[in-house]
């Protein structure tokens, strides 16, 4: 159960830019009039426009990509004008179907046009995600003029079958509308995924050749699921609903296009997530004086500052710091691409607390960057004995409102203690081994007389290995400065 | 990285083969007809007018001479001088617009009276409204063997009620005498309510459908016999004893055979389905139908001997329907022209034979719209405001009684109309239960509002099968991309249709409940947090800058309340390293 509900949140959290997609094509649906072109019977113009939508919120390339070692350039205005292009795509292929379907050259034509636009704005955006090496290899001009005739050819026979043809071995009856309609979001997603790529990254790969030692070959499997995975799913959908699906059901059909882009699509995990430790100080939560006379264990202490973690207020002093993100799998190990140079030495995290990073999730496994898990180094951590003096440092994690369905009481020490969650408080010690930081979550550090809190703000994520490697890493003298 | 493609492919198929599953769990329950739509139209084509740049034109209720030179002038609803077709088409009362669409189960050919029923009531039908139908041209012929006397009996009958429903636009579906009455519009004001009678275009009482254009009847083979010496109602405006007794029916043209088409513009109201630039109305040109009443013999000297006591009432006709589309109905078989009443303990009144209704045995047509490949696709079905009203004040007024009619006016409700598509579960759209009638069992007439076999097509405003408008979906209408159809000349537009289907309610509803299903779900994620007890931590000590003179170093208690925050409160830098 524990493991059901960590993956569906898990899922609706990832996909939540295109859950509100979907639910504004829903919400707009209504609007559309009848006789309007996104209104068409067969769902095609609505299903592009969702795969356009879809396109500009994840597009991605399929297969693997440039070769991992190599740094890819960032041009904030090429990325923008291929991600137009990518958006332009499926209303080509819209156009091209259509234009065959009604035998209407026109139609044809402005498919054409905004093929070139799509090229044009390709090549204004060429320097995005350029990668330095470019080995000689077949040519990149010549295999998209290749793919752009056969899918024109391939989405005009459609079409043509689909809506005016003719056929004289079957009595003149033509092919049904909707498997028009289904190969059509399966060509969309496969010439997306494509053009998000490059045939230089392929180059790259069959000569860097692979680890064992074998020629490279490409991994086929993305791009035959991009092309019959939509295709044959949405003619079994078709058959289900028992082929009454028109634009009433257009919402059935816009959520299958989504639940397909986020199948293929699918959100890159970063490599660090930017954190920081905001110090704090109480606003208020002091006992009254002390008595002089000494309390029994039955009642509570009295003369603390008692440290709430939402009554706090930062002052100007924050620690910057950058926590990398642990993979269930690492891609680099798992690419069978030959290294082109000495890899990197692993990045190693250090902090004052001891090693931390977001760990896979225990009962997904999945990655995530919500928790952070800090493993303590060795026992002396917190205490220290000298020759002559033992020094004891407390650490303590306040979290205000612990996460999840599960919540577990906490284990009273004293009589007095007020019940709370066993999320809500975690106390490092001797035998700690391990402790977990969320967002908000309240530090409090005290040692040799001084006490300090922090509290925990998870930042943005990070996609690149450089920014990763220039950071500095936190040091004791950051935190706690004894004077 | 998260599951593999493949692990999310083999999950999609799984979704797919349970969403297959489901499909076939479900048992699609086709009464034959859905309910597209629901509307005002009065509303709908006031929006035109406004959204237009010509003002539509004016429908204008034109008889045929025929039927004015034979019956006398047309006379509408006393006082008022239009007809209710007149006063549906041209936006004078609020109409009730009920849209039907034909399904793979429906009958074929449009749909009678017979066909559906729409009543109002509280949790069952409880008074029951007649939709305007289209009108009949009728080539009566009278044959037979029978007496001279009992054909002219017929004969009158039918002049007299055809000739009705030429002068009032009403047709005539049956009943008894007060039916007849009120239908068409017999009775006097209500003397002890003088000047507040609601003849005056007010309906009067009893629901009848009114005619969507003037009808035409002719008599075939026979002589025409002149108006009587009182005319037919020419001198007055109000209806006269001699409307009624002065009519009569012109001998019909050579033309006027059953399946010619009418030799001039059959002036029904205009109907328009948005979406279609088809030619949209069923029977348009219109066409003959023949009405053939065959009056038995009784007196032949064989009958007479087996049957030495016969009397009038063993007089035996059959009634003989055949439509322009060349359907023949035989509508009574060897039925007695004069028959008694049913329920009858003969005295009185009811213990005479009367002469059997023929005219109301007839079907109407509710008109049908669609495209040309399918003009009968919708059936529409209009119901003026005053139905309604009196429905409403039948049933929730002082006596709560839906078949008593109420006399005056009265206060409350008075735009019944918009109270009902705002009140949808009082309002039932039924048609019979196809499957019943496939199978040829029996039933229910349709007068049987008791009866519970009719199956009800009203669940689509009230939110569908899971109802949702008692959980709070108010827009009501689940059929937002259906054609709607408007008794105008041109096609309606879409804001049109995007009003009447409620287009834009049901976005800013989709809308609104994706909020408020992300908050109920934020809200419900973080409830416990309300009673979540706040970790504390203590310390004794708290770090400032050192005061210079050491006060308040090393005592360990000043830490202030609600001091802390600025800047670290007291001192107590020093001292021992406790924390707890």
């Amino acid at each position: 159960m524990r493991r059901l509900v960590g993956i569906l949140a898990r899922r609706i959290r990832d996909n939540l830019d295109l859950i509100m997609l979907w639910g504004a094509l829903v919400v707009a649906q209504p609007m559309i009039p009848v006789d309007h072109f996104l209104a068409r019977d067969d769902l095609t113009a609505w299903l592009m426009l969702t795969l356009s939508l879809t396109a500009l919120l994840r597009a991605r390339h399929l297969g693997s990509g440039p070769h991992p070692m190599l740094t890819q350039r960032r041009a904030p205005f090429g990325a923008l004008t291929r991600r137009v292009a990518l958006v332009l795509v499926p209303w080509v292929l819209l156009w091209w179907y259509l234009g065959a379907w009604s035998l209407a050259p026109a139609m044809m034509g402005m498919g054409f046009v905004l093929l070139l636009g799509v090229i044009v704005l390709l090549s204004m955006g060429r320097k995005h995600g350029l990668t330095a090496w470019n080995p000689p290899g077949g040519s990149a001009g010549v295999a998209w003029f290749v793919y752009t005739v056969f899918m024109a050819a391939v989405l005009g026979m459609l079409g043509w079958l689909c809506g005016a043809a003719s056929l004289p071995w079957i009595h003149g009856s033509v092919l049904p509308s909707w498997m028009g309609m289904a190969g059509m979001v399966g060509v969309g997603f496969l010439t997306i995924g494509l053009l998000a790529g490059r045939v230089r990254n392929r180059r790259q790969r069959k000569t860097a050749g692979r680890r064992d030692g074998k020629p490279y070959r490409p991994d086929l499997f993305p791009a035959a699921l991009a092309l019959f995975g939509p295709s044959v799913g949405l003619a079994l959908l078709y058959q289900i609903l028992g082929g009454l699906m028109d634009f009433s059901q257009a919402y059935a059909g816009a959520l299958y296009v989504v639940v397909w882009a986020a199948v293929l699509w699918q959100r890159p995990d970063p490599i660090a997530r930017a954190c920081v430790l905001h110090e704090v100080v109480p606003s208020g939560g002091g006992d009254k004086e002390a008595k002089a006379s000494a309390l029994g264990f039955d009642r509570p202490p009295e003369g603390a500052l008692r440290f709430n973690p939402i009554r706090t207020k930062r002052i100007l002093v924050m620690h910057p710091w950058l926590v990398p993100v642990r993979q269930a799998r690492i891609e680099k190990l798992d690419d069978p691409v030959r290294p082109l140079w000495a890899q990197h030495t692993p990045l190693m995290p250090h902090h004052i607390l001891g090693e931390a990073c977001f760990e896979p999730n225990p009962v997904t496994r999945a990655t995530q960057w919500d928790v952070l898990t800090i493993k303590m180094g060795a026992r002396t951590d917190v205490s220290t004995v000298a020759a002559e003096d033992a020094k004891t440092r407390r650490i303590a994690i306040l979290r205000a409102y612990p996460r999840g369905f599960f919540r577990r009481r906490k284990v009273r020490t004293y009589r007095w203690e007020e019940e709370g969650l066993k999320e809500s408080l975690q106390v490092i010690d001797a035998t700690t081994e391990r402790a977990t930081l969320m967002d908000g979550d309240l530090l409090v550090l005290s040692a040799e007389g001084v006490a300090r809190a922090f509290e925990v703000e998870l930042g943005a994520p990070l996609y690149s290995t450089h920014e990763f490697e220039s950071f500095r890493a936190p040091q004791l003298e950051d935190y706690v400065k004894v004077g | 990285m998260g599951a593999s493609p493949v692990k999310r492919f083999c999950a999609l198929a799984a979704a797919l083969a349970l969403l297959a599953v489901g499909g076939c769990f479900s048992s699609p329950d086709d009464p034959g007809w859905n309910m597209v739509g629901a509307y005002d139209a009065t509303t709908i084509m006031a929006l035109d007018d406004v959204l237009g740049e010509e003002l539509p034109p004016e429908y204008v209720w034109v008889p045929f001479p025929g039927m004015s030179e034979s019956c006398g002038p047309p006379k509408a609803a006393d006082g008022l001088g239009v007809f209710e077709a007149e006063a549906m088409a041209n936006s004078l009362t609020p109409t009730l617009a009920i849209v039907l669409e034909r399904t793979l189960r429906a009958p074929e050919g449009p749909l009678s009276t017979d066909g559906v029923r729409i009543a109002l009531g509280r949790d069952r039908p409880e008074y029951l409204l007649q939709p305007a139908v289209m009108p009949r041209y009728i080539a009566v012929h009278i044959e037979g063997e029978g007496n001279v006397h009992h054909k002219q009996l017929v004969r009158t009958q039918l002049q007299m009620e055809t000739c009705m429903e030429h002068k009032t636009g009403r047709g005539w579906i049956g009943g008894d005498a007060s039916n007849l009455r009120q239908a068409f519009l017999l009775d006097p004001p209500d003397e002890e309510n003088w000047g507040s009678d609601r003849r005056y275009f007010g309906g009067q009482r009893d629901p009848i459908p009114s005619l969507l254009g003037p009808p035409d009847a002719c008599i075939v083979d026979e002589v025409a016999v002149s108006m009587g010496p009182g005319g037919a109602g020419e001198g007055s405006l109000d209806l006269v004893p001699s409307d009624v007794w002065g009519a009569s029916l012109r001998s019909c043209e050579v033309e006027e055979r059953p399946g010619a088409p009418l030799m001039r513009n059959a002036g029904t109201i205009p109907l328009r389905v948005s979406g279609q630039e088809d030619i949209p109305v069923r029977r348009m040109p219109a066409f003959w139908d023949q009405l053939t009443v065959v009056v038995n013999p009784y007196d032949t000297d064989l009958w007479k001997a087996a049957n030495p006591e016969a009397t009038d009432e063993s007089v035996r006709v059959d009634v003989l329907w055949a439509e322009a589309g060349g359907a023949r109905t035989n509508v009574l078989s060897q039925h007695p022209l004069f028959d008694r009443p049913e329920g009858g303990d003969g005295t009185g009144w009811a213990a005479g034979a009367g002469m059997t209704d023929l005219l109301a045995r007839v079907p109407y047509y509710y008109p049908s719209v669609g495209p040309r490949d399918e003009p009968d696709q919708y059936v529409l079905l209009l119901v003026p405001n005053w139905q309604i009203v009196e429905g409403l004040r039948r049933i929730y007024g002082e006596a709560q009684d839906a078949d008593r009619p109420r006399a005056t006016g009265g206060a409350g409700v008075q735009y019944g109309v918009g109270w009902l598509l705002d009140n949808p579960q009082h309002l039932f759209v039924q048609v019979p239960d196809p499957r019943k009638v496939a199978e040829g069992e029996q039933v229910a007439e349709k007068a049987e509002l008791e009866d519970d076999t009719w199956l009800d097509l009203t669940e689509i405003m009230g939110g569908g099968r899971f109802g949702l408008r008692t959980w709070g979906y108010t827009v009501g209408m689940l059929a937002g991309r259906k054609p709607i159809a408007l008794p105008v000349d041109d096609v309606p537009i879409w804001d049109q249709t995007a009003v009447a289907q409620r287009a834009a309610h049901q976005s800013y509803f989709l809308g609104g409940l994706a909020v408020l299903v992300f908050f109920l779900l934020g809200g419900l994620r973080r409830m416990p947090d309300l009673w979540t007890r706040m970790p504390e931590e203590r310390v004794d000590y708290w770090p400032g800058v050192p005061a210079d003179d050491g006060k308040g170093a090393g005592d360990g208690q000043e830490a202030p309340e609600g001091g802390g925050g600025e800047g670290g409160g007291g001192g107590g830098g020093g001292g021992g390293s406790e924390a707890k």
